[in-house]
């Protein structure tokens, strides 16, 4: 079938109890087919080269890319715009589209509850391939991601995700969670990253608990590459080489996972300030409560490196192990204690025979979560988090000012900010110009013109 | 700081010692323009016993990194001019110290390195500095239970941001051996602050690496109970208590806090220490406690206004507000 023909089989197209099906044809544009749409609605894009960053603030949005004889729908940031898709409406379906060479992030929701994000391709070089945060009930499966700056797959402060069958490569970590709270990671397969999976409670962030992962059946091979971080992130502390890192969480079970060849070690269990040593005293900083269940380790910590090197030196070793543990976490066990290379797990117990996470099918509620309707203050401190912290800090320069210069310039002057953010033009030499934001819906741009303006303080 | 100082009549090259201090060309990072926020002006004392006044003036200014800095350098070119006098060494080296750990902090609350080509230049220049007093005093008095415990202050302290995982255990495990000697000869050494590093290292340091957790906890509560009134002492031993499941005497322990008295060189120390209290009794979910000792640091704030808050970058950079409740983090 043609592609011509295929477009008006699909714009014939429409789905039952009134919800439309939208086609977005090469040339067009997918966002006004979002913002055409209503809740319900399916956006479907044809194969093509799409070069804008869509955003989503309308609940249960379906944006459906159409493979077609090969050919998929490619979203293009050309290394030039910052962000891919963004969304923010709760039971957002992102499926299917070819998301590449966004600075920012690939796909990110923000505050959305009851999403999937299934069967995409991300590739970088980005930041984060795929960002869910603060979201609950969340699926991300069968993606293939793939030159991250970060995590290419990060779940940040979210409650309840399965994230299942993808393939993530050649980031600083190839699948994280971070200050999060029910997460099945399961049957993907993680490799060529400098850190394989991750589970970790990072200081400085609003929530201040991370529990209840479980990581399973996943191939975690060969995340042996070199860190290619900027220094002073907080990854740059990462040594190449680590399989799985268990970092200050609670409550992790590790099952059943295939963990060959990287070179530092297996399994690390470390506290929180083993990478990060930000203060931040509301936080339990040791892993607890983890079980390390029956794994297959194969050919780990051939040659360590960082701060693993460094510390398995100072017990007198050279080589890695399976599983290094520096922390000091209590309530831990460990399955087969005598089958594999070990180092500091003196406090864990043995598991109990037969302990499993088999019966956990997933760790998504059984029905939709909650859709709470934002207040506009809280649209603003979410677009805020999602668009504008990636380049701003409030009182010192990063990728664009301050904010501080920013509220001076416009104070009492929202309507104008949320205009200019629209259509910036370079004011300031030493600083590059900030990309337009024209994407974001007028109210959502006064609604973060206002926060900037008002609510953000030092 | 010392109270005594020897040997000020020496002072003769002191300012040839004391340009002000720049930064070197070239330091890069994600904010290139911080680099050049690492100079500060530093006064050029007629004589040693200006140099001492200016010192005592600016030292307790501790919020001030750019006056505790100035401090430390005045410390260095009075210590300089007197190179045999082990006083004015071990009081240089302290001060640099102070100032190393004050850097070493403004970075920890940088959750994402905006300013590090500050802190770098800032570091690299004290480090220097306290380098040749650590060396000094390890030749003239290597066995002084004071000296044994400045150099292992100093060792972490600089290792703690500019060195390598490799380069702070061995301060670590440095640091153990000469704590444990000079807590042993005197276990009040440097008000207490020898036996507090021995207590932290032993406590945090992984068991195959020289860590022990029982030492620890010793060591720390012998501390405490040394200088019951030092904020950092208490909040530590606290701390310790409570991630080893002893809730109720941290809780106790934490309590403690709420009888502060700071001197003024003790104010933003006392700061810093309520806020981490009061988040700690948070997460021990002590409501009544967190309340008092917000309160307490929100009336030392409010009477002296000039103290750093310790605004994290992290919320900085995330808005400092969690973006669903509203409520500051």
């Amino acid at each position: 079938m043609k592609a011509a023909s295929l477009t008006l089989l699909l714009a014939l197209t429409w789905t039952s109890a009134g919800a439309a099906t939208l086609t977005v044809n090469p040339g067009e544009s997918i966002q006004a087919a979002i913002n055409r749409a209503a809740p319900g609605d399916t956006v479907r894009v044809l194969p093509g080269t799409y070069r804008e960053t869509v955003f989503i603030d309308k609940n249960d949005i379906r944006l459906q890319g159409v493979v077609h004889e090969g050919r998929w729908a490619v979203m293009d940031g050309e290394s030039r715009l910052n962000d891919g898709i963004l969304a923010s409406g709760h039971g957002v379906i992102i499926e299917r589209m070819w998301v590449r060479h966004y600075k920012g992030n690939g796909i990110m929701t923000q505050g959305a509850n009851n999403y999937q994000i299934i069967d995409n391709v991300v590739e970088g070089p980005c930041f984060y391939a795929i960002f869910p945060q603060f979201g609950r009930n969340g699926l991300v499966a069968r993606n293939f991601v793939t030159k991250s700056d970060d995590a290419a797959i990060y779940v940040g402060m979210s409650d309840g995700v399965d994230v299942l069958y993808n393939v993530a490569s050649h980031s600083i970590i190839g699948i994280e969670t971070e200050n999060s709270r029910g997460q099945l990671i399961e049957g993907n397969y993680v490799h060529d990253n400098v850190l394989g999976i991750a589970t970790t409670m990072l200081p400085g962030l609003p929530v201040k608990t991370a529990e209840t992962t479980i990581i399973r059946r996943n191939f975690v091979v060969a995340n042996n590459i070199e860190n290619f971080a900027p220094p002073g992130a907080i990854t740059a502390a990462a040594p190449s080489g680590i399989g799985i890192l268990v970092l200050g969480t609670d409550t992790t079970v590790v099952e059943d996972n295939y963990i060959r060849d990287n070179r530092s070690a297996g399994v690390l269990v470390a506290d929180t300030s083993f990478f990060v040593t930000t203060p931040d005293v509301r936080m339990d900083p040791y892993p607890d409560e983890l079980r390390l269940l029956r794994n297959t380790y194969l050919g780990n910590g051939a040659d360590p490196q960082g701060s693993v090197k460094a510390i398995l030196e100072s017990a007198g070793q050279s080589t890695g192990v399976d599983v290094l543990a520096t922390g000091k976490g209590r309530g831990n066990c460990i399955a087969e204690r005598e089958a594999v290379r070990s180092l500091g797990i003196r406090r864990f117990e043995d598991c109990a025979p037969g302990t499993t996470s088999a019966a956990t099918l997933s760790m998504r509620p059984s029905q939709p979560v909650a859709a709470p309707e934002y207040t506009p203050e809280q649209v603003g401190r979410l677009t805020y988090l999602a668009v504008c912290s990636g380049c701003h800090t409030y009182n010192a320069r990063l990728v664009g000012p301050p904010m501080l210069a920013i509220k001076a310039l416009y104070a009492g002057r929202p309507a104008a900010l949320a205009d200019w953010i629209a259509t910036p033009t370079r004011r300031r030499p030493e600083y590059p110009e900030m990309p337009p934001q024209a994407y974001l819906p007028e109210q959502v741009r006064l609604a973060v013109a206002n926060y900037i303006l008002g609510e953000l303080e030092n | 700081m010392p109270e005594k100082v020897s040997g000020a009549g020496r002072l003769l090259v002191l300012a040839a010692l004391l340009p002000v201090f720049a930064p070197p060309a070239g330091a890069q990072s994600r904010n290139e323009q911080s680099a050049a926020e690492a100079a500060y002006p530093c006064p050029v004392p007629a004589d040693p016993a200006a140099a001492l006044q200016a010192m005592g003036e600016l030292y307790p200014q501790k919020h001030d990194r750019n006056k505790l800095g100035c401090a430390a350098d005045l410390a260095h070119a009075v210590a300089t001019a007197v190179p045999e006098d082990v006083e004015l060494a071990l009081q240089a080296l302290l001060v640099t110290v102070e100032y190393i750990d004050h850097v070493n902090t403004l970075w920890d609350y940088d959750l994402y390195g905006v300013r590090v080509p500050e802190w770098t230049v800032r570091l690299t220049h004290a480090i220097a500095q306290g380098r040749e007093h650590e060396a000094r005093l390890g030749e003239l008095a290597a066995e002084l239970p004071a000296v044994l415990a400045a150099r292992a202050l100093f060792e972490v302290s600089a290792a703690y941001r500019m060195g390598d995982a490799a380069a702070q255990l061995a301060a670590a495990r440095a640091a153990i051996a000469r704590l444990s000697a000079a807590t042993t000869a005197e276990p009040g050494v440097l008000d207490g602050n020898g036996m507090h590093l021995l207590g932290r290292l032993y406590f945090e340091l992984p068991e195959f690496s020289g860590g022990d957790v029982e030492r620890g906890l010793q060591a720390l509560a012998q501390a405490h109970q040394l200088v019951p009134g030092n904020p950092a002492f208490a909040r530590h031993y606290a701390q310790a208590l409570d991630l080893e499941r002893r809730p109720e005497e941290a809780r106790a322990v934490l309590a403690t806090l709420l009888a502060l008295d700071p001197a003024p060189p003790d104010w933003q120390l006392a700061a810093d220490e309520l806020r981490n209290g009061r988040d700690l009794a948070a997460r021990m979910q002590a409501t009544e406690l967190q309340r008092q000792l917000d309160e307490r640091r929100a009336a030392l704030l409010r009477e002296h206004p000039q103290l750093l808050t310790r605004a994290s970058s992290a919320a900085n950079l995330h808005g400092g507000v969690d973006p669903i409740t509203g409520k500051a983090y």
